[in-house]
């Protein structure tokens, strides 16, 4: 997050510069030796990257309680709605059972909060599905909220 | 791929742009433009008795665009986009003369075109010296710039899109679900991860069709940062490989993206400016007066959010191709950084109507 592997890019920026950056500097000893530390620091980066778990973490937390303040939304308004019911409880379900890698929570987040957000589509109109969307897409807010944060973003829009 | 060399340049040009001997210098690459490979340079020989010299520009596929099914890519093929030049030589529109179209390429065996080059650099707007630049353009009492960008705009919509070789036409009433089929079905080939904010926006571009009152050509691409700026000239509108027949309303939908303002990661300083020069309300007003065309702010809402949807594609794509190995450009690497200030600029538009 955001998308491709960092310690996949980062590992491959590390063999760019050692096996093609590094031979081509011929003329210049200081920059030769400054090339190779890069290479080897990028090799050292992509293995350091974890600051993603974090968010994630914080994803999970977010979009567990998004999901339980939807529940009461629907409780309080007595919507009827048991597809999105079920797609609220699968997505608990699915939530809670996530052990895996990181990356693997994080899809699993995803899709728990599309599943519901189709169903809120699929079910509802108007008014009652903007009152039932709104805690999800504080979970969507959050998330990219997060991803730009990463990204290095230290100013509000 | 045989690169672009003096030696290269020479012996392909030399029978080609004259009988006599050609001989090449001062090549420069341009990474502007770089879905494509772009090269300026000089081209000398001898006509008669007199020595020749022209600034030349040579635009050529690259090896990810020349090795796979051209449908598969996010643009037209290169055949089209010089087809789509040559519609323009006579339009309202400043464009460089094309001189020819070469499916094979001589030596650097892909399709090319060869045009005249042109005075100016295009603005890069995520470049805050530039966005200055553009910034003073608007506060100048003239507003030179922001005029003939409103120009430039009205003038691709004169031209006549259905006539161009490989440009389908495009009736108005399917436009819309014709571009929203195009863009999902590009955005699930390079999906990076099943996005919910990405979902609800395309749920929402589906619920929320627009009627389209008439079709024209569309750059699809327009902004500032495709334009050449010269002083406070445009001298030329670049990069025509998006265009299509479409709304033409797209097309001010488009540069009025927060991103073709400038921002990546942290918001910019003038977010009410559309590519960083012009107001958008005064953009839309001057277009309405230029063209007799009514600007329905709601439309331009949509396509602004559906732009962002179609840069957010455009990057998913390129990062797809780094990622699965189709191309080792770390460009392609780098642009999976821009979708999630995408996503933040199409929840803030789709926002509005959802909750």
């Amino acid at each position: 997050m955001p998308y491709l592997d960092p310690e996949l890019i980062l590992d491959r920026f590390a063999t760019f510069t050692r096996e093609e950056v590094r031979p081509a500097v011929t003329d210049d000893e200081f920059v030769h030796a400054q090339v190779g530390s890069m290479a080897s620091t990028l090799q050292f980066l992509a293995g350091e990257v974890g600051g993603r778990e974090a968010a994630v973490r914080t994803q999970r937390r977010t979009l567990t309680d998004r999901l339980d303040e939807l529940e009461a939304v629907l409780d309080r308004n007595e919507i009827d709605a048991p597809d999105v019911r079920a797609a609220l409880e699968e997505g608990h379900s699915e939530i809670g059972a996530a052990d895996g890698s990181t990356e693997e929570v994080e899809e699993i987040l995803l899709s728990a909060a599309d599943d519901v957000l189709a169903a809120i589509d699929d079910e509802l109109d108007g008014e009652r599905a903007a009152i039932v969307r709104r805690p999800l897409y504080e979970f969507l807010r959050t998330r990219v909220d997060q991803q730009l944060g990463m990204l290095g973003r230290e100013g509000d829009e | 791929m045989t690169e672009f060399s003096a030696d290269a340049l020479s012996g392909y040009l030399s029978g080609t742009l004259a009988d006599s001997e050609v001989s090449v210098d001062d090549i420069v690459a341009h990474t502007e433009g770089w879905s494509r490979d772009t090269v300026s340079f000089t081209a000398r020989y001898r006509e008669g008795d007199d020595d020749v010299s022209e600034r030349l520009v040579l635009r050529a596929e690259n090896e990810l665009q020349h090795d796979i099914d051209t449908t598969s890519l996010p643009g037209n093929d290169i055949q089209t986009e010089y087809e789509t030049l040559v519609a323009s030589q006579d339009a309202p529109v400043p464009v460089p003369r094309v001189r020819w179209f070469d499916a094979d390429g001589g030596p650097f065996e892909r399709g090319l075109f060869v045009m005249e080059h042109l005075e100016g650099e295009p603005p890069i707007t995520w470049d805050p010296r530039d966005r200055q630049d553009l910034y003073d353009a608007w506060d100048a009492a003239d507003r030179t710039l922001p005029n003939q960008f409103v120009d430039a705009a009205a003038g691709v919509h004169s031209i006549d899109g259905s006539s161009i070789p490989g440009v389908e036409d495009v009736s108005p009433d399917e436009v819309v679900s014709r571009e929203i089929d195009r863009w999902e079905e590009l955005y699930r080939s390079a999906e990076l991860k099943r996005e919910p904010a990405v979902e609800e926006a395309i749920r929402w571009f589906r619920a929320n069709e627009p009627t389209v009152p008439e079709t024209t050509l569309i750059h699809g691409d327009f902004r500032i940062g495709n334009a050449l700026v010269d002083d406070d000239r445009i001298t030329g509108l670049l990069d025509w490989e998006f265009a299509r027949v479409g709304d033409p309303l797209f097309d001010l939908g488009y540069a009025s993206t927060r991103y073709f303002a400038g921002k990546l990661v942290e918001p910019i300083e003038r977010p009410e400016l559309a590519c960083s020069l012009l107001e958008r309300e005064w953009f839309y007003d001057e277009y309405e007066r230029r063209t007799g065309r009514t600007v329905d702010r709601e439309r331009v809402r949509y396509w602004r959010a559906f732009s962002a949807f179609v840069m957010l594609t455009i990057c998913c794509w390129g990062a797809n191709q780094y990622d699965t190995g189709a191309s080792d450009d770390v460009r392609n690497a780098w642009f999976q950084y821009p979708v999630p200030g995408l996503i933040e600029d199409l929840l803030a538009i789709i926002e509005d109507d959802r909750l």
